[in-house]
């Protein structure tokens, strides 16, 4: 058997795994997400102005992504970035285990429209990591909250405190990384010794310390002058799919404390990482609902603002990933890298 | 209006609206949020096509 023959049937396998996985997830999760689907005739009774401002948050929410996609990719064209960035968060969100699939055809749409693959891979990840440096630290803003000493439950306190934690981990492990040349050699020394020693019948790779420092030393550069409007674009980001969620909860006409709402939130978002079924769809549905009625929302109210939230946030956005795919395939032809 | 200045507008929307639970006599005050909402999101827009268009960050 050819190392091709083997190599495909690997890939299949890893396939089928994902598949039945993603079957599994959802079979745990249907009742959640048949209660929430039933619901959808009662979008038509929420305010169709809060519904409109739900949409709209989200809208602005991808494009200060766009922005911050076009600082650490250093480029000025935003159709690229945001029709490739809109169709592989769609391919993402439909296949098993699929963020790192969306990211990989992310990485191949960019570079066959022109831009330089070390630039986009290093892009990328600064990307990644701000973004999600940034959903950590939401949780510090409900601190007041639970300082307080208000009746606050002990499931959203430990969504809290893992949030804090992981802010904490990232902020340092981030500070090592481009701080200091010793550490990011060692680490990616170790990642290059590792990947050398599970793929062994693959060319092993020599040169990793060096382009990693290559590539961050371009992405320091890149963003170091642009630092403010980069932290800028991914705090707004993240704080307008927040905004997003309260809207959808105004349009339900439900009041709760936003502190605690926001803890729900960033309960749900974590859980929309974990890649068990497509996009965490029905995790999310299902730890939404449960952390906004432990934030004091109804839970009748909690189904249908989810249900409004995940419209806007999960399903527009996979429409909008179908057309803008459409549009890439005849925007941009293969083109070269410079 | 700068990305930064409108999300400051939203944000100051958002916590009159959402979160200040307290009467103003006179005041409507999550009317006053709303508004600014309103307000600072128009501005983001026009702050992000001003951003895309006429900003120059690219080596291109």
């Amino acid at each position: 058997m050819t190392l091709d023959a083997v190599w495909s049937r690997r890939r299949f396998g890893k396939r089928i795994l994902l598949l039945i996985a993603a079957g599994v997830g959802l079979y745990v999760v249907w009742p959640s997400l048949v209660e929430i689907f039933s619901a959808w005739p009662e979008l038509i009774t929420l305010e169709p102005w809060w519904l409109a401002m739900t949409v709209v948050c989200e809208a602005l929410s991808f494009a200060l992504l766009w922005l911050l996609l076009e600082l650490a990719l250093q480029t000025n064209r935003t159709l690229l970035v945001a029709s490739s960035h809109l169709a592989s968060n769609a391919f993402g969100r439909v296949m098993p285990g699929g963020g790192a699939a969306g990211a990989a055809l992310q990485y191949r749409l960019l570079v066959r429209g022109g831009l330089a693959p070390a630039t986009v891979g290093s892009g990328l990840a600064a990307t990644q990591l701000i973004t999600t440096a940034v959903l950590a630290a939401m949780p510090l803003l409900s601190l007041p909250a639970i300082v307080g000493g208000s009746a606050v439950d002990r499931g959203l306190v430990h969504a809290a405190v893992i949030g804090v934690v992981a802010f904490a981990v990232i902020l340092t492990a981030t500070g090592l990384l481009l701080g200091s040349d010793r550490a990011l050699l060692a680490v990616a020394g170790s990642a290059q010794w590792g990947r050398n020693r599970v793929l062994r019948k693959r060319a092993p790779v020599q040169d990793l310390p060096e382009r990693l420092k290559h590539q961050r030393d371009t992405m320091v550069h890149t963003l170091g002058r642009r630092w403010w409007l980069a932290l800028t674009a991914a705090i707004g980001k993240t704080l307008l799919d927040f905004f997003a969620l309260l809207c959808a909860l105004s349009a339900v006409g439900t009041t709760p404390r936003p502190g605690l709402v926001l803890l729900a939130f960033v309960t749900a978002s974590l859980l929309g990482m974990i890649p068990i079924t497509p996009g965490g769809l029905g995790f999310v549905e299902a730890g939404l609902t449960g952390t906004l009625a432990l934030a004091g929302v109804a839970p009748a109210d909690a189904v249908v603002a989810t249900l409004a939230y995940r419209l806007a946030s999960y399903w527009l956005p996979l429409v909008a990933g179908a057309a803008a795919y459409g549009g890439y395939s005849l925007g941009f032809r293969e083109r070269v890298a410079p | 209006m700068s990305v930064a200045i409108a999300l400051l507008v939203v944000v100051l929307g958002a916590v009159l609206t959402w979160a200040v639970t307290a009467d103003v006599v006179g005041i409507d005050v999550q009317t006053v949020g709303v508004i600014l909402l309103v307000a600072g999101l128009l501005g983001l827009v026009f702050a992000l096509v001003r951003a895309f268009t006429h900003e120059s960050w690219g080596r291109e």
